[in-house]
């Protein structure tokens, strides 16, 4: 069978992890963890405003507010999310995916500005450029470092 | 009550992280971004109870943050996700081994703060 999954990372992801010219799959499976994080949040908080307070130890109260269409659509965005996020884990670090992937509050809070109409003070745009910063450093270090810390556990 | 629900989602958001990492590791590299490709994956995080608990740790986050968006602003509610990542950053280093450089603890702490400021 055709294999997506390979078992040892090898030294070209390395490679690729180190040189920043090219734009690679773990930064196109970046921009769809951010992009498909953005959505299914500004979708979620759309919904929720809609269908109300919830607190509640019960699953049976979140299920019974996925009628909502935007909850429903916001919960099927985050799954694939969910995915492309493991997927991402799987070529970098989590000390690399957690700074980079912070792209996505920047984005969250200027969609909320302009499709939800939150307000955004000047500390909030102070916010969103020191994030911004620490996207960018993030951006910088060799995506993968941690190649063979499991190796004795690998399948 | 909010503040509950953010040790909540902070708790849950490390546990979920490190897991999946580690448990990914194990799984494999996810080679391209095609459907076999995420079909494949999906099979293979059934296969695996490491990341499993990671998901289900996420997904007690994720109820928690569904249930401070229902208090509270969203501006509020996603900022709390990020309150863990310095913690995180930490558990990387020491226990997943990563090469956390004055870079990596840099861009944490830029995140954290804007976020923080993101909040105001």
């Amino acid at each position: 069978m055709d294999s997506h999954i390979r078992k040892s990372p090898g030294r070209e992801l390395l490679c690729e992890s180190r040189s920043s010219t090219s734009i690679s799959k773990t930064h196109l499976l970046t921009a769809m963890v951010v992009l498909t994080n953005v959505i299914g949040n500004i979708c979620l908080s759309h919904g929720m405003q809609q269908v109300g307070r919830i607190v509640s130890a019960s699953p049976v109260a979140y299920l019974r507010a996925l009628i909502n269409p935007w909850v429903l659509l916001g919960s099927c965005t985050l799954a694939v999310w969910m995915l492309s996020e493991l997927a991402l884990l799987s070529r970098a670090d989590l000390t690399f995916v957690l700074p980079v992937t912070a792209s996505a509050y920047v984005l969250t809070a200027l969609a909320g500005h302009f499709f939800l109409g939150d307000q955004i003070s000047w500390q909030r745009w102070l916010g969103i450029v020191i994030i911004s910063i620490g996207v960018f450093l993030a951006e910088e270090t060799p995506s993968l470092t941690s190649l063979e810390p499991y190796g004795e556990n690998r399948q | 009550m909010k503040w509950i629900l953010v040790a909540i989602i902070a708790i849950s958001n490390t546990v979920g992280d490190l897991l999946n990492t580690a448990g990914m590791k194990r799984i494999g590299v996810v080679e391209d971004l095609s459907l076999g490709s995420f079909l494949q994956l999906c099979s293979a995080i059934l296969r695996s109870p490491m990341v499993l608990a990671g998901i289900a740790a996420l997904a007690v986050g994720f109820f928690a943050v569904m249930s401070l968006l229902s208090i509270a602003t969203v501006s509020f509610a996603i900022p709390a996700t990020a309150s863990s990542y310095l913690v995180e950053t930490l558990l990387a280093k020491y226990i997943l081994k990563e090469d956390v450089r004055w870079r990596r603890w840099a861009a944490a702490g830029f995140v954290v703060f804007g976020v923080v400021l993101l909040r105001s």
